[in-house]
């Protein structure tokens, strides 16, 4: 019993100073906890699509990930539970398919996509978290991620850049120190960019560099390859709307050379209005209105977190002004 | 729930504490363990644990009435058993394999049909729980246990949770005295069982997740470009993860029923030091390979008909011993290998013998390695998604192409912990862990502990599923 009892007590002593310190070290370099986002947190949010009724589910990539205020969508409709499920730098229609394919989803959705988004390449960039939630997540892992959720938030040794592994490679690699980010989550997955952190200049410059590669254009997808998924998203968008869901395809905004290049890559009247012709999903496109056209988008794309809820309140107004949401409770 | 998720943690702690309050009989502490392993089952998907208690119902009644039954008039309730289990498992298991290689062989006859694709979520662990039941069927028949007449002490038994979903699979006989006997978490059971659940939770999430599921993982996935490095490094990466995955399950399930006072086989014993392949049999997934042998290879013969009758045993356990691990001709294939290395060995072994004798230690050494080689090269079916990818390995392996690109950190320090590995496992070869953990003091133990501790909590990053849970 005294062994037990005290190999214990130096076990925990040795183990807590060592973790301590290291935590400390890292702290002490400026690194804060976040919350890493994976296959188990995205189900968390995925179940609830389908547990609350009167969800409003997000979809969409990084520009919907970062962009959306949580605190002004609860206040500006009280009778929606938002739902975040959009990722980053991964087009939507798989998690579109998977909620049509669910016969309990009732909720509205919010779905941010752009011509690109229709692509065939594209059709199944969610499907790795879609096929993880539907084979792999569990009441356990529902749990132990809850919990994990807590361990992240309080300890910068959670996140795996502070890793021994990854450690002994920087050293091996002779690598500088981990990455500060910029971007990260809340443990609802609703994000946030801090561009006086981040380099805003550095997606300018890649999308400088692909025109460049492609000689000042980027390549045309023809319209006969890209209908096809058109179609088959309007077909969710009727299973959705047929149990009294709702979907709404919202082109989101973008700026400056960002802006030019997509026009030029997807012109809207050969493609996005034409699906708008097409499918039974209401629509917006961001550029028709005057406040979101107008958008501050630091690096031509993304909104900086301090203007969220500005954001957020611009794209509730256009939705209700336009009749596509109703601030009073009814869809 | 998975040994290495927090759920666990909190599940393991709360089933030690009720387990043991000083107020419950023995058989209430059996009710906790029940109720505790339904839970732990239940956990991934509630519906497979009816599943789990029909199986088990099923064989418990069924064993009652063979044992009930004249020895004479006891085979059709075996047989009964045979085909519920077997059934079970080809439905749950190779069910969509069957459809598949159908619809293939009316494709040659030139018929075209096509069948809806089954789309079955495969029960975990149900080769482990299916084939824990069916050994205990095949003792009663043979009249080599009593028959057990409490269906709870049974279901606990299939489905005693530490052990429930990778194994060990434990027999009857070895189960049933601790089922009778009253047993307590003991302060040495409990330093054995945590010494072991950590070693475990290391082998798992520092060794298999993050040193060598990295380095594997994108050589084996379709479509990758593979030099020779890269088919070296990757295939002895998957050998370190298969390895740490499964060995380390296998010692968590085993710490854990220490800590509750009960004992699991040992299922693995340093299996990359074998010198030869029966060696490494008897090293690599003991409970299995003691299973096909009792259950599979002795009845079919087992090598007392001759030498060709021998070796069509050897090989037919072997290839259903790679069918068991998944419904893929690739098992087969790997399991065929064996098969195959198990009947040379067999031919060969006056010779080994006698080359043994004169190098000695050098030869048993040469042994170890040319085992190695052979039990790397067998690794790349087992992990392979076809055979194509297969071949594509095994000729990056074989024949050296140009490497033009380094090798990354990550694939360096992959090699250096392999190799660190080996060496344990060699100078291991005739050490128990148990009865060396129980021989460490206090001070030992707390800082093994506490480096276990340190380098699983710093080891973060993607949880992957125990690659055994599949089976």
């Amino acid at each position: 019993m005294r062994r037990t009892f005290a190999a214990l007590a130096i076990a925990v002593i040795v183990a807590a100073s060592v973790l301590f310190t290291v935590e400390r070290h890292w702290r002490g370099r400026g690194y804060t906890p976040i919350i890493v986002d994976a296959p188990d947190l995205w189900s968390l949010q995925r179940a609830k699509a389908t547990s609350a009724p009167n969800a409003i589910v997000f979809l969409g990539a990084s520009r919907t990930l970062y962009a959306i205020d949580r605190d002004t969508v609860r206040s500006r409709l009280p009778q929606y539970e938002p739902v975040m499920l959009a990722m980053d730098g991964r087009y939507p229609l798989a998690t579109l398919r998977d909620l049509a394919a669910d016969a309990n989803f009732r909720g509205t959705v919010i779905c941010d996509i752009d011509g690109a988004g229709f692509a065939a390449p594209s059709l199944d960039m969610q499907k790795p978290e879609v096929d993880f939630y539907r084979h792999e997540f569990s009441p356990s892992r529902a749990a132990h991620r809850l919990m994990l959720n807590h361990w992240q938030l309080d300890a910068v040794i959670a996140r795996s850049d502070f890793s021994m592994l990854r450690s002994a490679v920087r050293w091996w690699s002779d690598e500088g120190a981990p990455f500060h980010p910029y971007q990260w989550l809340d443990r609802r997955r609703f994000g946030h960019i801090d561009f006086e952190r981040g380099d805003k200049e550095s997606q300018k410059r890649e999308l400088a560099r692909n025109l460049e590669r492609f000689g000042g254009h980027l390549p045309r997808i023809p319209f006969a390859e890209w209908w096809p998924q058109v179609e088959a998203a309007n077909g969710w968008v009727r299973t959705i709307q047929s149990r009294g869901g709702d979907v709404i395809f919202y082109a989101s905004p973008t700026s400056g050379q960002r802006r030019w290049a997509e026009e030029d890559w997807f012109p809207r009247n050969e493609y996005w209005d034409r699906m708008v012709a097409a499918t039974t999903a209401k629509t917006l496109f961001a550029l028709d209105v005057p406040t979101l056209r107008d958008f501050p988008l630091p690096d031509d794309s993304h909104v900086d977190y301090r203007q969220k809820p500005a954001y957020t309140h611009a794209l509730i107004d256009a939705l209700i002004d336009r009749g596509l949401l109703q601030s009073d409770g009814g869809k | 729930m998975t040994f290495d998720s927090l759920t666990f943690v909190v599940f393991f702690i709360a089933v030690v504490a009720m387990f043991n309050l000083p107020s419950l009989s023995w058989s209430a502490r059996k009710n906790v363990l029940l109720a505790a392993s339904f839970l732990f089952y239940g956990a991934w998907n509630p519906p497979f644990l009816l599943l789990l208690i029909a199986s088990a119902t099923v064989d418990w009644w069924l064993a009652l009435r063979m044992s009930a039954a004249r020895p004479t008039q006891r085979k059709p309730w075996l047989i009964l058993s045979l085909c519920a289990n077997l059934g079970l498992l080809g439905f749950f298991k190779y069910g969509d394999f069957l459809r598949a290689n159908t619809q293939s062989l009316l494709a040659l006859a030139g018929i075209d049909w096509q069948p809806a694709a089954f789309d079955i979520l495969l029960p975990v662990g149900i080769s482990f729980y299916t084939f824990q039941s069916l050994s205990y069927c095949i003792d009663v028949y043979r009249g080599d246990v009593r028959v057990q007449k409490s269906l709870r002490d049974y279901v606990l038994f299939v489905g005693f949770f530490p052990q429930l979903v990778a194994g060990p699979i434990v027999r009857y006989r070895d189960f049933s005295a601790q089922l009778h006997t009253p047993r307590r978490t003991t302060a040495d059971g409990f330093a054995l069982g945590l010494s072991l659940l950590l070693i475990g939770l290391f082998e798992k999430i520092v060794l298999a997740d993050s040193i060598f599921a990295p380095v594997a993982d994108p050589v084996f996935q379709i479509g990758a470009t593979i030099d020779s490095a890269a088919a070296w490094t990757g295939t002895i990466a998957f050998a370190g993860q298969i390895f740490c995955d499964f060995a380390g399950y296998s010692t968590c399930a085993i710490g854990c029923a220490a800590m509750l006072g009960f004992w699991l086989p040992n299922n693995f014993r340093s299996p990359y030091a074998a010198t030869g392949f029966s060696d490494f049999w008897r090293r690599w997934h003991i409970s299995l390979s003691t299973w096909l042998r009792d259950y599979l290879y002795l009845p079919l013969g087992g090598n007392r008909g001759g030498g060709l009758f021998t070796m069509r045993n050897l090989m037919l356990t072997m290839l259903l011993g790679g069918l068991w691990h998944g419904a893929a001709w690739t098992f087969v294939a790997w399991g065929a290998f064996h098969g195959l290395m198990l009947v040379v060995e067999r031919l060969a072994r006056p010779t080994i013998d006698r080359a043994s004798r004169v190098l000695g230690s050098v030869g048993t050494l040469l042994g170890g390695l040319i085992t190695l080689l052979g039990v790397l090269i067998a690794w790349v079916w087992f992990r392979a998604p076809d055979f194509a990818h297969a071949a594509q390995i095994h000729h990056a392996m074989l024949l050296p192409t140009d490497t033009s690109a380094n090798l990354s950190a990550e694939a360096k320090i992959a090699l250096i912990v392999f190799s660190l590995m080996w060496l344990m496992h060699w100078l291991w070869r005739h050490h128990d862990l148990r009865r060396w953990l129980r021989r460490r003091g206090a001070v030992a133990l707390g800082f093994i502990w506490a480096s276990l501790i340190v380098s699983i909590v710093l080891s973060p990053g993607v949880s992957r599923a125990f690659i055994y849970f599949q089976f």
